[in-house]
């Protein structure tokens, strides 16, 4: 599995290590800014989804394989910080960077717009986990007052909040995969 | 779907289901897993230091939101007392009024016999004390010459000038040479008297109750009415107080200064006594002696000249 974290090309075992510490570090504080602070802040009135912004950017910049080890354990600890009930945030971000990553590499679609597009696609990823968190929580929507009230709000504010983590996370990937 | 199908993907689905499975078990059971405690246990102080300055950032952007609020607040205020203040203002004014039109009911009820026409007081024709004054009736209004001006607290004076919107009113403390004096008389004696201005008394703001018969009971404190003896004042009207008693060094008779029940500097609105009825047939009489040649109307004629011969006083 290790092999897999920084690409199929040949690694050390220390640079396995500092990916590791480094993404997951990045992760763990993303993660706490994204409940203690985002969560008291509430931009537009809920929390945007950080880890998703960071999931998706080490999926374009190291691949799909980093990309879905890293929604994996992105998605754990998230739902080990905030989550209190049904747990599916490992297995959504994982699928998402597996195959988002996958038809980047496949379709080679690398530069700003695919990026854009990508990003397109975790938002509505982001959407449908909502929405299937919501109706597993409050089991009937009003779906024009869940449009209105959480998911367009919630969209929006991780486009936004998204887009200012998306550079320096970018900067991060770019080092670590330079150091190979 | 060859995507799926390759040994990465179902091992990290594996893990990921997994996950998934053992965190909604145990969240479900109520138990917590050791791996999250840890997670937790590390987070917290973390996730402290970030609430902290969440906190201190969001109460520093708050203070400058509660600053504007403030501002919007103050300026709500303002708002506010300025329209109270007019509110105030106008609730003084009707107040204003709603006290003179007590005074003049308070008249009305006091007197039914008379005939009122409420005045404003325009203009003052005295220095130091206002001995003269200017009302806002005339002629259009029925206003003749000799007419008694009085307020709810007593006896103001006559009219000794009149044109079609004003008229002029000399009050009881008024000395001139033919300012007609008062009959009075004390309330508690009976005393009989004639109640006419002062040069010296005048700036003290006080008038002269003179031809007093010798002997008379008059006491500081009696109150002073008219006496209804004359042809400008009606009988029982509040003239004043006595306030001292003296004998005069020329002709040896009883004086007593009396102080007018009527504050002559506060005067805004009078009432003038247009007609007042007499005897029992219901018929008004117009307190006019000698009206001007040029107001005699058929109508004055119609009324009883009030007074008798005045001799000099009202």
């Amino acid at each position: 599995m290790a092999k897999y974290i920084l690409g199929r090309q040949a690694q050390t075992r220390s640079e396995i290590i500092r990916y590791c510490v480094i993404i997951g570090t990045t992760l763990f504080l993303l993660a706490i800014i994204q409940t203690s602070v985002m969560g008291r802040i509430k931009p537009f009135g809920v929390t945007p989804d950080l880890i998703i912004t960071a999931v998706l950017t080490v999926t374009l910049i190291c691949g799909y394989h980093a990309g879905s080890i890293t929604g994996i354990a992105a998605g754990f600890i998230i739902d080990a910080l905030a989550s209190t009930g049904i747990s599916l945030l490992p297995l959504i971000y994982f699928i998402m960077a597996y195959l988002i990553g996958y038809y980047v590499k496949v379709l080679n679609a690398h530069g700003y717009l695919s990026y854009l597009i990508c990003f397109a696609i975790a938002l509505g990823v982001r959407f449908l986990t909502t929405f299937a968190y919501t109706l597993l929580t409050y089991r009937e929507i009003d779906f024009s007052s869940f449009l209105l009230s959480l998911a367009l709000p919630e969209l929006l504010g991780t486009l936004l909040f998204g887009a200012l983590i998306f550079f320096p996370l970018l900067g991060i990937c770019v080092r670590l995969q330079g150091k190979r | 779907m060859k995507v799926f199908q390759n040994k990465f993907f179902l091992i990290c689905l594996c893990i990921a289901l997994v996950l998934c499975t053992v965190s909604t078990t145990f969240s479900l059971m109520g138990y917590r897993e050791p791996v999250r405690e840890v997670l937790g246990v590390i987070a917290t102080p973390f996730r402290w230091g970030a609430t902290v300055v969440t906190d201190a950032v969001s109460g520093f952007f708050k203070h400058f939101q509660l600053q504007g609020a403030l501002i919007d607040r103050n300026e709500q205020l303002e708002e506010e007392i300025s329209r109270l203040e007019a509110e105030k203002n106008y609730a003084e004014l009707l107040e204003e009024e709603n006290k003179r039109l007590r005074d003049y009911l308070g008249m009305k009820d006091k007197y039914p016999s008379f005939l009122l026409e409420e005045a404003m007081v325009i203009g003052s024709e005295a220095s130091d004390y206002m001995t003269v004054f200017t009302l806002n009736r005339g002629t259009a209004h029925g206003i003749s010459i000799n007419m008694p001006v009085v307020v709810k607290a007593g006896v103001v004076g006559y009219v000794i000038e009149v044109g079609l919107t004003w008229c002029k009113v000399s009050t009881i403390l008024e000395k001139s040479a033919d300012s007609k004096g008062i009959g009075a008389y004390i309330e508690n004696s009976g005393t009989m008297g004639v109640v006419i201005g002062d040069y010296t008394l005048e700036q003290q703001g006080l008038c002269k109750m003179t031809y007093i018969e010798e002997g008379a009971d008059i006491k500081v404190g009696d109150l002073v009415l008219s006496s209804g003896v004359g042809s400008v004042y009606p009988a029982d009207l509040i003239i004043g107080v006595v306030e001292e008693v003296t004998v005069d060094e020329y002709s040896r008779t009883i004086v007593a200064n009396v102080r007018p029940t009527v504050d002559f500097s506060a005067l805004h609105y009078v009432l003038i006594i247009t007609g007042y009825e007499t005897g029992d047939n219901g018929d008004y009489q117009k307190p006019v002696t000698t009206p001007p040649a040029d107001q005699t109307t058929e109508e004055e004629d119609d009324y009883v000249p009030p007074g008798v011969g005045n001799g000099g006083y009202g």
